[in-house]
């Protein structure tokens, strides 16, 4: 995962006003709790017109990827909450979401705005990453939610 | 103070490494960028679509694992690999 590719996207997605939350080992990243990853994870704004914001931010980010045409609404709001894309860089993945089983939407994970290079970004906060992460099956998972437990003092929760 | 000294392991242990002051998302982008030399991945292209965020996490880990795809696309109709 490449500095000026995360932050290029990063930008893509604040100048095409995507609605969104930085969840994941990035986001931890931003709390300072940091471990190795390649992918972004972010939940979207489950709306037609934020899925068409995201696919012009990736697609200023990517050169045009024509692969980017494969994202859709109808799926994002629909029977695929969950997708995968993998730009031409190789580099990375980003995995988006709109909804999270039950519990976890961009409208329900708690956020804060952070900065990089000037660039404004929708974090998740530490409990609420604390909150997606502690209740999952993925060891890596129950580690982040310990070490943000530890680092934060969220043993209450 | 770049030389720290320790009557002991364990109170080294004890001890927090020192950092510039820069905790946080440019470290975080250092180390992804060491762990990308250190263990370069190839990935495919394009996009995957999944029905819940549990296919998702058991299509990074299962390799074979049969990968919903949009019709239409170009790009191979191959399972992600797994998350390192």
């Amino acid at each position: 995962m490449e500095r000026d590719e995360i932050l290029g996207v990063l930008r893509a997605f604040e100048q095409e006003g995507l609605e969104y939350v930085l969840v994941g080992a990035a986001a931890m990243g931003f709390h300072g709790v940091v471990r190795a990853t390649e992918d972004l994870d972010l939940f979207i704004r489950a709306t037609a017109d934020n899925v068409e914001r995201l696919k012009r931010a990736f697609r200023r980010a990517y050169a045009e990827d024509p692969n980017v045409g494969e994202i859709s609404a109808e799926d994002l709001l629909g029977d695929y909450p969950a997708l995968r894309y993998y730009p031409p860089s190789g580099d990375l993945y980003f995995d988006v979401m709109t909804r999270l089983g039950e519990a976890a939407t961009f409208d329900t994970v708690e956020a804060e705005v952070k900065e990089v290079e000037g660039i404004r970004v929708r974090v998740a906060t530490p409990l609420a990453l604390y909150r997606l992460k502690k209740g999952t099956v993925r060891p890596i998972d129950r580690q982040d939610a310990e070490a943000l437990r530890q680092r934060f003092d969220l043993g209450g929760e | 103070m770049a030389v720290e000294k320790y009557r002991s392991a364990e109170e080294m242990n004890a001890a927090p490494a020192a950092s510039r002051g820069d905790e946080g998302f440019e470290r975080f982008l250092r180390h992804c960028a060491r762990w990308r030399r250190l263990a370069p991945r190839a990935f495919p292209r394009g996009v995957f679509k999944f029905a819940s965020v549990e296919e998702a996490q058991q299509a990074r880990e299962q390799a074979g694992l049969e990968v919903k795809r949009p019709t239409g696309s170009d790009a191979p109709a191959t399972s992600p690999p797994g998350l390192g």
